[in-house]
């Protein structure tokens, strides 16, 4: 196991006790443990530099007050909890670090966050977790053949708001090249308009993250990076987020909540499942998930719900911050457009 | 139907290209029938 428990004395013992303690296992991409009652004992001031420049992700467990947690990478209350994201942590150690390391050194704005992200995303295609995904499932399952010319976006006027729907219910609007370069083209034509926008998905879902059965056909990891930016629905919601609602409900996956969490309001339905499956893939967060989930919910959240991969339901998603809003799915359309005329 | 700003719109018949840099109503026609907006340059996946 890529996973490190530290003893809270030497914890308390400072920097040098520390790095003699993980001395044999340097050099690995490893999650390092730290008991809160070894930080209650330690100098903090001696402490921090170590935490902001370690490099090996830091999980807290325990009670601790709020600045001792936010100087450590990710924080839970208990050991059970702590277990969990450590299993999850050891399905791909190298993204699971690259992700904990780029939140941590997060630059400021919204665009150098999508470069830094867009750059990690591409080292990590060119990686042995993504490479060991890819060579699992080329047995198992096959590319997608679907070849539906339906349109994968609509846009109307709605109530007086602009509603954007993604139209691709069958496969719970995942986001395939088609359209990544519809939404896309929607958006940017709404960046010289003015008012209130609603993001929703027809169907049972609202957007379940890309398409897996185009995964891995990017032509190069350095020239997808480029891709990545030159279409990038990340920069083009953040264009938009102050005059924008999404509303979610069912799959709530990868670029599914990434996106959305741009967004001034997100209203979930109830039946919403919201989760970060990057790391099963051996990738991060690849379409914004980086820089628009710490900044509603902070690094920790972020990095809790990648490395544990299971979803979180509406409610806890609320108490996180991850949305606003829970409400009956009967009531989502009605309660999106009454947050846009809040707007 | 309005011009979008920043859209460019081609002829279907010969190979003429507008770019709108200030949007307004109007419609833009070029030999004899309306002038399509362009799509965007297909690019491949990123993931």
């Amino acid at each position: 196991m890529p996973v490190v428990d530290l003893d809270p004395g030497l914890v308390a013992a400072g920097p040098a006790a520390v790095d003699a303690a993980l001395a044999d296992r340097i050099g690995e991409p490893l999650l390092v443990r730290i008991p809160a009652d070894g930080l209650a004992g330690a100098d903090e001031g001696r402490l921090r530099p170590w935490l902001r420049t370690a490099p090996v992700a830091t999980l807290g467990v325990g009670e601790a007050p709020r600045a001792a947690r936010d100087a450590l990478d990710c924080w839970v209350g208990d050991a059970a909890t702590a277990d969990r994201l450590a299993d999850g942590f050891d399905r791909a150690p190298l993204a699971a670090l690259t992700a904990a390391l780029l939140v941590r050194a997060a630059p400021t704005g919204v665009w150098p966050g999508l470069v830094a992200e867009s750059t990690a995303y591409s080292m990590l295609q060119g990686g042995p977790e993504f490479a060991a995904w890819r060579a699992a499932r080329s047995t198992t399952a096959p590319a997608s053949t679907e070849a539906d010319n339906a349109p994968r976006v609509r846009v109307h006027a709605e109530h007086g708001h602009t509603v954007v729907t993604l139209t691709r219910p069958a496969r719970h609007n995942a986001i395939d090249v088609r359209m990544r370069d519809e939404l896309d083209a929607a958006l940017g034509a709404l960046a010289e308009t003015r008012g209130p926008v609603i993001l929703r998905g027809e169907g049972p879902s609202w957007c379940s993250g890309g398409d897996l059965g185009e995964f891995a056909t990017f032509p190069d990891p350095v020239g997808a990076h480029v891709v990545r930016l030159t279409r990038s629905l990340a920069g083009r919601v953040h264009a938009i987020e102050r005059r924008l609602v999404v509303a979610v409900h069912g799959a709530c996956l990868g670029a599914g909540i990434e996106l959305a969490a741009f967004a001034a309001r997100v209203v979930a339905a109830d039946d919403a499942r919201i989760g970060l499956p990057e790391l099963g893939l051996g990738l991060v967060p690849g379409a914004g998930g980086t820089v628009s989930i710490p900044r509603r919910a902070g690094r920790a959240a972020l990095l809790r719900l990648l490395w544990a991969g299971d979803p979180i339901d509406a409610h806890r998603a609320r108490r996180w911050g991850l949305v606003d809003e829970v409400v009956p799915p009967s009531r989502l359309v009605e309660r999106s457009h009454e947050l846009a005329a809040e707007l | 139907m309005a011009n979008l700003l920043g859209k460019r719109y081609v002829c279907a018949e010969c190979e003429a290209t507008v770019l709108v840099t200030k949007a307004g109503e109007g419609a833009l026609a070029c030999h004899g029938q309306a002038m399509e907006p362009a799509t965007a340059k297909p690019l491949p996946s990123s993931d």
